[in-house]
């Protein structure tokens, strides 16, 4: 069944709302953006046809609020809700109620959001699609002593894990048999906070893992696509820092078998829409399935950079009940693309999240360079939302020439006015070991040191130093003009700049 | 003229600092700077093209002057020094008055929280002996949870904060007091 949309309801907020409705705005569709009481100066709220405010309090008031926001969507007569990533956007009850109340939930069914949101149950399916998979098990009993048997069996060091979760929240790895039940205990306690259910899983811990996932999009007609993989095995605290696109270690062959694999399994369970299938690659190739992520990526611009597509269009014309415009023999994959997500935290201080206010953000001037951001001067990083501030992304033709390349454009943007992860980003590009492209998930525990030594020798050598201070005695000097802690009260804007400026003169 | 700094946490001292200003062509404000940084004669011209931006270049004696790169340069953390974006590392300095540097003896500062959040658990008791990297507390913020850890050795002096309280940031949380002596 065929249904145009025209107009949408984007429930998020943020770079990835912006970046939503970047693309509504070039398919002629409206938006209608949400924002809470305190982010009504935020670049989002204006990036929208219409933004409705959901008050204040606590997220599960605003963002999280189901009958809220699916009531503002039928008073604004949206015809569909885009849910992003986060938030409600791998909700099965969300997305159950959206559909009762007549609006397209633009994502996969509720009971395909239900069987990949729960880990223990998709991987059943898995097994049973006769996906490959890592050995472990659902620990119902904290006391139980054959938890200590069954890790003996396995092996250490093993993994526990949410069954709910995702972003590396409830998540701990335990070397000595000694730290099984503190670990458990923090996992479910993390667990339960963040995603209101504490089963916890126990499984095998890969040693030099690789983090290699699938880009799909399936629509209603049972046609299913891949678009290549991304390499986002550089983490800190289980989080993607790094991303890639095409991974420095996947053969063709590695590939076609894993793209293979990634659209044996949207067959198996029916899928709908975009998602991304992630593995676990071991250093001999092996893969295993990790999880599905039900929705848009962060991660996602790489693909659009490599392919040349954009995933929002395509999860749009999915809704609406179009077919796929394209074969899988017809999706190319060109050049090379990275990613990097500038934090608010403090990467010397075990990457503690910052807040503050941006006093200059800066803006990349290369060809070939994307930033998206939902931050800009004058905003506040508060401690209400993700600490993520900005994706830089940089396009060349040839991996060596991307890096050079997004390690210029984090140099133009430094988000000052808070404490960022930008300048150990540019030593992770700037590192050896990222520069041969030999990335595990391990990478940030075996090269921290070495890249946070790297970052204070730069800070003392002779040369940088007198260069750094040379601004400051010049910019302090009372001839220069002289910034006061007054003038980023009210911070310069190009408006102030245009003195003398007449229209149409 | 000399000027003591605090550059990124560490004292730099500028000798025989030579100043002028100079308005290049098209009427930004350029300014010529020369110094003495332990020993080492430093030539700069710093062009700045309006309150934030500016490009810094090198003075050779012989050679042309050539740029090392532009840079950003703002007022700090509550108004307080500068903080430039320059070569890919931010600097935060300071401009030191000296004699008027109060000596902070690091033996008894407390633990303070990092960020606003909510105390999980506190893993220590009053008077408790701890050694360095002993894990305090847990403080959960932005939906993680934090290790706080000893940063020395010592005993626990007071708690001040109790499990489930939420708390702003930078309040202090723990005192802790140096060892005694053979204890």
């Amino acid at each position: 069944m065929k249904q145009k949309i025209n107009r949408i309801l984007i429930a998020n907020r943020g770079e990835i709302a912006i970046r939503i409705a970047r693309t509504c705005k070039e398919m002629g569709i409206e938006t209608v953006g949400l924002y809470s009481e305190i982010e009504q100066t935020l670049p989002h709220v204006r990036e929208m046809d219409f933004s409705i405010c959901l008050g204040s309090g606590p997220l599960s008031e605003t963002y999280l609020n189901i009958s809220k926001i699916i009531q503002i969507a039928k008073a604004n007569g949206v015809d569909a809700i885009h849910p992003g990533y986060g938030f409600l956007s791998e909700n099965a009850k969300f997305c159950k109620e959206v559909k009762k109340s007549g609006i397209i939930f633009i994502g996969p069914p509720p009971e395909v959001i239900e069987l990949m949101g729960d880990k223990a149950m998709s991987k059943m399916k898995m097994g049973e699609i006769g996906v490959p998979l890592i050995p472990g098990v659902l620990i119902e009993d904290l006391k139980d002593k054959s938890i200590f048997d069954l890790a003996n069996k396995i092996g250490y060091p093993v993994l526990i894990k949410a069954s709910a979760g995702g972003g590396g929240k409830g998540m701990r790895i335990v070397n000595k048999a000694s730290e099984l039940l503190p670990s458990i205990e923090g996992a479910k306690r993390e667990a339960l906070a963040s995603f209101g259910d504490d089963r916890v899983l126990l499984e095998k811990y890969i040693v030099n893992p690789r983090h290699i996932e699938f880009q799909v999009m399936s629509d209603q007609h049972a046609n299913h696509l891949h678009f290549f993989e991304r390499d986002c095995s550089i983490q800190r605290r289980y989080q993607k820092i790094v991303e890639e696109t095409p991974s420095p270690f996947l053969s063709p062959e590695l590939r076609q078998q894993m793209g293979q694999t990634a659209l044996k399994i949207c067959r198996g369970i029916g899928y709908v829409g975009a998602g991304t299938i992630e593995f676990i690659v071991d250093e001999n190739g092996h893969f295993f399935f990790l999880e599905m992520n039900t929705r848009l990526q962060v991660e996602h611009p790489i693909t659009e950079m490599t392919t040349g597509l954009d995933l929002v269009a395509l999860q749009v014309k999915v809704a609406e009940g179009e077919k796929l415009p394209m074969q899988q023999s017809e999706i190319k994959k060109q050049g090379h693309a990275i990613e990097v997500r500038i934090y608010s935290e403090d990467a010397e201080n075990d990457f503690l999240p910052c807040t503050g206010k941006i006093l200059y953000r800066g803006t990349p001037r290369s060809p070939g360079v994307r930033l998206d951001t939902g931050y800009q001067d004058g905003t506040e990083v508060t401690v209400h939302f993700d600490p993520m501030l900005a994706k830089l992304i940089a396009f060349a033709p040839e991996r060596p020439q991307a890096i050079k390349k997004l390690q210029q454009a984090l140099k133009e943007t430094p988000f000052i006015g808070v404490t960022t992860n930008r300048d150990y980003l540019i030593k992770i590009l700037q590192s050896q070991a990222f520069l041969s492209g030999d990335v595990t998930t391990k990478f940030i525990e075996q090269h921290h040191d070495e890249m946070i030594k790297k970052l204070q020798d730069e800070r003392e050598s002779q040369e940088k130093m007198a260069a750094a201070l040379a601004i400051v005695v010049a910019t302090q000097n009372p001839l220069a003009k002289k910034t006061t802690p007054d003038d980023f009260a009210q911070f310069p804007s190009t408006w102030d700049e245009l003195s003398g400026f007449r229209n149409g003169e | 003229m000399k000027k003591h700094y605090q550059l990124n946490g560490e004292d730099v001292v500028l000798d025989d600092l030579q100043l002028e200003s100079v308005r290049d062509f098209d009427g930004h404000t350029s300014q010529l700077l020369s110094y003495n940084l332990n020993g080492h004669v430093m030539n700069y011209e710093i062009c700045l093209h309006d309150s934030i931006h500016g490009m810094l270049y090198k003075v050779d004696a012989e050679g042309p002057k050539h740029q090392v790169g532009e840079f950003q340069v703002l007022p700090g953390m509550g108004g307080k020094g500068l903080v430039i974006n320059y070569a890919g590392i931010i600097w935060r300095c300071d401009e030191l008055v000296t004699n008027k540097r109060k000596k902070v003896d690091l033996g008894d500062a407390p633990i303070i929280s990092p960020m606003p959040g909510k105390i999980l658990k506190i893993l220590v008791e009053q008077g408790e002996s701890v050694a360095k990297g002993q894990p305090l507390l847990i403080l959960e913020a932005m939906k993680m949870e934090h290790t706080l850890k000893a940063p020395r050795a010592g005993v626990v002096a007071a708690i001040l904060k109790a499990q489930g309280d939420s708390i702003d940031g930078g309040i202090i949380l723990v005192k802790l007091e140096p060892a005694d002596e053979g204890a």
